[in-house]
């Protein structure tokens, strides 16, 4: 029965439908005309009760953070300052959501306000706790957005972060917006990036799943489990969250109006795919994988053409933004093609087409420098592109050798309910063929390239959507299934679970990835009065850094020397690093060390714990080095007879 | 039909409101709020209100992506070509909301004229 014919029913007494509701016999109700119906009073009045968890879990949070001094996390990261408080604040939401989805006439909004209020809760404890931008790569590119706002264009061939200007769009648009806004720097706003786009992305989500299902329990849960378990961090202020949001967007609307009404007859599939077998196999699963529950969207040849106007505009936004998402779109609408999930035919070769085009007409350059020969050494190396994503837990401190192991488990845990949950689908004859073609298809870039070791973050990213959506399924395979109280506690005990595996994968850097006030002084400081060819000496790169004047320097961080190097350094730093800052080439040189730097040695152990300290101190003593600015977290030296910019 | 052109409305407001906050230059808190709702929603709403989608979820987040779309390309040409110019880029994109808001106006117009034949023929 629609939902028309069924609001057209004569009314039940209201008796009568408060047991039906109680016994689940009433199916989901949607937004729109049953809102008005007697189903929809009870609904809302009941739903009033689901607002208090949500109350109280703010006001539990909000408390919460008072009490938090981000100084004090050790190698756990921010989840050893999270006080009990604000666990329980986490708690109260969930048993909150967990009841909400269960009752089946729970209104839309209110589960939109449960998952706003994660988002919130997860994104900005750090943005509010910290007061600085979390994650030095978030500074790198701060300092993108000032280059084209003092200059007005980007240099292809400019020796550091050239990748960047090679595929600007992002930082171009910020360039604008900062201007536009009349703020100072995009570091205004920067901070709270993570909170804007995850909110973004709950849009495009929603998108999407609803051309999966039409049970509200399995979209929220499945949006609920994406941001329990979204914990690789590509969210902050990047051009990849930008682009993100706009891969999922072209899914959603391929998806949502492009479904393909008519599968090929067996005989044209059998002239595409000559043999008998092959053809016959394709047949029967792409005819199983036509939506039951959803039906394509009709258009009119107006709309379709409108359509397929903004999905080249947003792939255009993407193309010349990230070098690794456009190919993620090709794979992701390419195979729905393929497996007649979607009738834009010429969409992937039209997106394809794009991606070569900016590949060799706009990044030549970069192309000819970088990725062609790690494309080449890369192509085909799948157990070596994966190898290279994982960090050796043998040389690194106890703390991130759990927060490793923590993310890996809660990745294969993602995984394995996935698994679980697309054979539950799979016995409720719901074959989920775009769901899966989409989880599974991320993973071809694997063979592909490595991405400087990172291609095995983004593919979990790229497939976390589908993969959260099947591990939703386990616990409300169909509409008719999931009714009974099991469930609703499974639900609550999977997504403390889930919650208690994000904290750690999550937050677990964050001792390196805050930054103070004072490190953030002595950065300024130095991108204020450092002349252009400049040289700076640094211990790492994980410091604020690089957000202004950042083309002035070249940069030296120790720890990418040599190992032999670098002990020379440790054993004899006040001889090796004047000879170093004694170079006539630079205008000025410098060395830094700061409090974030020391973080990240005595995490990795790429030099002996302690090494920085013992380097300052050595320089400090030494007489040759001048300190021209200095604070609790960070020291500026210069050589004694260079400090002429010396601060009084 | 109120209805039909709150939307246009509230974009050209926006549009005329974003250019004045920046050529006055304009000192406020108002501005940077002004000019990112602008940038976010208006570029994108002028033109897919315009498809009459009958979905407000989903046509917000259309437009939304839309418009980072749109303001990534046209700041994206300006670095390209070399004439980067903030100003210009803005009322290119003022320029863009406001003829799909016109757009708007016009497609509301034609439809309340043919709802209005449809009734007098009827009467």
């Amino acid at each position: 029965m629609g939902p028309l014919e069924e609001s057209l029913r004569p009314a039940k007494s209201n008796i009568q439908r408060q047991k039906e509701l109680l016994q689940g016999a009433i199916r989901p109700i949607s937004i729109g005309i049953k809102q008005w119906s007697i189903e929809g009073r009870i609904t809302w009045s009941a739903a009033l009760g689901s607002l208090f968890p949500v109350v109280g879990a703010i006001l539990l949070w909000a408390a919460s953070l008072q009490s938090i001094d981000p100084r004090r996390m050790n190698d756990l990261g921010l989840v050893s300052v999270l006080p009990l408080s604000a666990h329980a604040a986490f708690l109260i939401l969930i048993i909150g959501f967990g009841l909400a989805i269960h009752q089946q006439q729970t209104p839309e909004p209110i589960l939109l306000l449960y998952v706003v209020t994660l988002i919130f809760m997860i994104h900005g404890t750090p943005t509010i706790l910290y007061g600085t931008l979390r994650y030095s790569w978030a500074w790198k590119h701060i300092g993108i957005v000032d280059y084209i706002q003092r200059y007005g264009s980007v240099d292809p061939g400019i020796s550091y972060m050239s990748v960047y200007h090679n595929w600007p769009g992002f930082f171009a648009l910020n360039a604008l917006v900062t201007e536009a806004a009349g703020v100072k720097s995009a570091l205004s706003y920067a901070a709270w990036a993570p909170v804007f786009f995850n909110l973004m992305d709950l849009a495009a989500l929603l998108l999407i799943f609803k051309t999966f299902t039409s049970d509200q329990r399995l979209i929220w849960l499945g949006v609920w489990f994406f941001y329990l378990t979204s914990w690789v961090g590509q969210d902050y202020f990047a051009p990849q969250a930008m682009n993100y949001f706009l891969h999922l967007v072209i899914i959603g609307i391929c998806l949502k109006w492009f479904s393909v009404t008519t599968i090929p007859s067996a005989t044209t599939i059998k002239r595409w795919l000559v043999f008998d077998r092959a053809a016959a196999l394709f047949d029967r699963v792409v005819r199983r994988g036509a939506p039951v529950e959803t039906p394509a969207a009709a258009l009119r040849p107006s709309q379709r053409a409108s359509l397929i106007t903004i999905i080249i505009l947003l792939f255009v936004a993407i193309a010349s933004s990230h070098q690794l998402t456009p190919q993620m779109t090709v794979i992701a609408i390419g195979l729905l093609v393929i497996f007649q999930r979607c009738s834009a035919r010429s969409l992937p070769i039209l997106m394809a087409v794009l991606t070569v085009t900016w590949f060799t007409y706009m990044a030549v350059i970069f192309l000819n420098g970088h990725i062609l020969e790690d494309i080449i050494e890369s192509f085909g190396r799948l157990t070596g592109n994966l190898n290279g994503n994982l960090i050796n837990l043998a040389q690194v401190s106890e703390g991130q050798r759990i927060v490793a192991l923590v993310g890996r488990g809660l990745t294969a845990s993602l995984w394995g309910l996935a698994v679980l949950g697309g054979i539950r689908r799979l016995r409720q004859g719901c074959w989920d063929l775009s769901v899966g073609l989409l989880a599974f298809g991320a993973f071809a870039m694997l063979a592909g390239n490595s991405y400087g070791g990172e291609i095995l973050f983004r593919v979990y990213l790229f497939s976390l959507p589908f993969m959260a959506f099947f591990a939703a399924s386990v616990l409300y395979p169909s509409p008719a299934s999931g009714a009974s109280w099991r469930t609703a506690v499974m639900t609550i005990a999977l997504s403390c679970a889930l919650l208690g595996g994000f904290f750690f994968a999550y937050y677990g850097k964050d001792r390196q990835y805050y930054f103070t006030k004072e490190e953030i002084d002595v950065a300024q400081y130095l991108s204020h009065i450092a002349p252009p060819n400049s040289l700076l000496i640094e211990g790492t790169n994980n410091y604020p850094s690089r957000f202004l004047n950042y083309e002035y320097f070249t940069y030296v961080p120790i720890v990418l020397e040599s190992k032999e190097t670098r002990e020379e350094i440790v054993d004899h730093p006040v001889e090796v690093l004047s000879r170093w800052l004694d170079n006539k080439r630079y205008a000025a040189t410098y060395l830094m060390i700061t409090r974030s730097q020391k973080i990240q040695i005595d995490t990795f152990q790429e030099m002996p714990p302690g090494s920085l300290d013992k380097i300052e101190q050595a320089l400090i003593q030494s007489g040759k080095f001048k300190v021209i600015y200095a604070t609790a977290d960070a020291t500026l030296f210069t050589l004694a007879d260079e400090a002429s910019g010396a601060k009084p | 039909m109120m209805r039909s052109i709150g939307w246009p409305l509230v974009i050209i407001a926006s549009a005329l409101g974003a250019g004045l906050m920046m050529f006055s230059n304009t000192v406020s808190p108002l501005r940077p709020v002004l000019i990112f709702w602008f940038l976010l929603i208006c570029p994108g709403m002028a033109f897919l209100r315009l498809l009459r989608l009958q979905e407000r979820l989903t046509e917000l987040t259309l437009a939304i992506a839309l418009s980072l779309a749109l303001d990534t390309i046209v700041a994206e040409a300006m670095i390209s070509a070399r004439l980067w110019s903030p100003q210009a880029g803005l009322v290119t994109l003022i320029g863009l909301s406001i003829g799909g808001a016109v757009l708007q106006i016009i497609q509301a117009l034609e439809v309340a004229r043919q709802n209005f034949r449809r009734q007098r023929r009827r009467a």
